[in-house]
């Protein structure tokens, strides 16, 4: 797999100069899951976020009677996980590969690393995860205005 | 140890003399593995052939209990056998005297009915005499003989009857006894057969036996070969382990560096807390990031590999004009393509 070009596909990117983008494919690891298997759990302490390159993810959360409910399906080359390397919580869902599937992990450690050679490369992956995250923040206003309108 | 500027450690590495330790490590490196592949599969072949040796060995016992069997079962149906003769002896004695007695039943059989014969001819001689005669003195006289060979007629005609029953039941158990003879002769056959068949049975067990013995045998020797040839590979490997920890350990003269297991070390100019660290060998897992052989990577002293990072470019490449974050904040809303619900 070329790290490089499958970082340069990813939103979460957008903007790196290609040094950078090297610098990245170096700290990230390549990881595969089998079908089923769980990525991480809702409640993890999240330490690293992951980049779709290959496969199904399904995002699942728990329900207050301990089962689980399907949020989404993710696909290549979607992310996750970042919101645990901004707020430092824990796991907000859980990630289950539905099919076999084939990521890049970079942990919070190594991303610290690239801050320290790269800060506008670092503020850039920052931008973009804020995007990301606005964008998710704004569909979710517009679902909530919808249901609370009358006669929506 | 000296602590070298990036750009030495890059020379050092590129050096023929450095390429030369490496290919030898390399090269060493490549019989380790060679050497543990060995002795691991020599270990499953020895493990093979000694379950095959245990194997082989309980199937010759096997075979051996099951001809003991046969030849248990051939001495049981040859016992049998001679009773059975015996009895047969016995059946065709009885057989034979019956047989005596049937025909001297026949005999006497005959002779009562040679007996009614004559009398019944007698009876019809003095009933014509009796038709013909006209002399009452005579007829009277003819009356009272033919009267008395009737009777003695009859009653040689009630004996008749009654040899000709006693043969009828005589000869029954004549054929009877026979039939016993006969019987008791086919069950000696085929005992007799049964036995000549488990004997070959048990011969051939016996003969499989010594066969899976031998095999057995084989396989335990091919085991002691195997374990001299795993003895002689780790010694070889003992004696390669050592070369090999020693040609490692000779980086630290050679190249003035901190030889780990995994890892050369040098300490950083540029940085004071920093060590180059160049690994052995390629690591995809284990390490936080992925590591190529003979590639340069920075450590902290303290942590060491627990935390490892590629290297920082060069000066060159930060110091030139990098205008993104500026741009970012001086690209206008409509640009950007951004605007929500809540900015609306």
């Amino acid at each position: 797999m070329n790290k490089v070009e499958e970082l340069q596909k990813s939103r979460l990117f957008e903007g790196l100069l290609p040094e950078e983008i090297e610098m990245l494919a170096e700290l990230t690891q390549q990881k595969k899951y089998t079908e089923g298997e769980v990525v991480f759990e809702q409640g993890d302490v999240g330490d690293s976020l992951y980049l779709l390159v290959e496969g199904v993810v399904e995002v699942l959360q728990k329900r207050s009677d301990g089962s689980e409910q399907l949020i989404t399906e993710l696909q290549a080359p979607e992310f996750f996980g970042e919101m645990s390397l901004i707020d430092k919580e824990y796991r907000s869902a859980t990630i289950r590969a539905k099919s076999e599937a084939i990521m890049l992990c970079l942990t919070n450690e190594n991303l610290h690393s690239f801050a320290r050679v790269y800060k506008n490369g670092f503020t850039l992956v920052v931008i973009n995860i804020a995007r990301v995250l606005s964008a998710r923040l704004r569909e979710t206003n517009l679902k909530l205005l919808k249901k609370n309108t009358p006669g929506q | 140890m000296k602590a070298l500027w990036l750009r030495e450690v890059r020379r050092l590495l590129e050096s023929e003399r450095f390429s030369q330790w490496w290919g030898r490590l390399h090269e060493m490196d490549r019989q380790r593995r060679q050497g543990a592949d060995k002795i691991t599969e020599l270990h499953s072949q020895i493990n093979l052939m000694a379950f095959r040796a245990e194997q082989t060995q309980k199937e010759a016992i096997d075979a051996l209990y099951r001809a003991g069997e046969y030849e248990d079962k051939a001495a049981r149906l040859r016992a049998e056998a001679a009773e059975i003769e015996n009895k047969s002896y016995e059946a065709v004695a009885n057989f034979e005297n019956q047989r005596i007695m049937v025909s001297d039943i026949y005999s006497r059989m005959g002779a009562v009915e040679h007996h009614q014969l004559s009398l019944k001819t007698e009876v019809e001689k003095f009933s014509r005499s009796l038709e013909q005669s006209r002399d009452a003195e005579q007829r009277a006289e003819l009356k009272r003989s033919l009267k008395r060979k009737q009777s003695e007629l009859a009653k040689v005609e009630r004996e008749l009857a009654e040899v000709s029953a006693h043969y009828e039941r005589e000869n029954k158990r004549k054929m009877s006894l026979w039939e016993e003879v006969e019987h008791l002769w086919g069950r000696s056959l085929d005992i007799n057969l049964s036995v000549s068949e488990k004997k070959v049975r048990s011969k051939r067990s016996r003969q499989e036996s010594e066969r899976l013995f031998k095999r057995a045998e084989d396989f335990k020797d091919k085991v002691e070969q195997l374990k001299e040839e795993l003895q002689r590979a780790e010694r070889q490997q003992k004696q390669l382990l050592e070369s090999l920890d020693e040609h490692r350990s000779s980086a630290r003269q050679l190249f003035g560096c901190s030889v780990g297991e995994e890892f050369l070390y040098w300490p950083s100019r540029e940085r004071e807390k920093s060590v180059f660290c160049i690994p052995l060998a390629d690591h995809q897992d284990g390490f936080n990031i992925e590591l190529k052989a003979i590639n340069i990577y920075l450590a902290d002293r303290q942590r060491g590999v627990e935390f490892l990072e590629p290297l920082p470019p060069d000066n060159e490449m930060l110091s030139r004009d990098d205008t993104r974050i500026d741009d970012f904040f001086r690209v206008s809303r409509e640009d950007a393509g951004l605007g929500g619900v809540g900015d609306k």
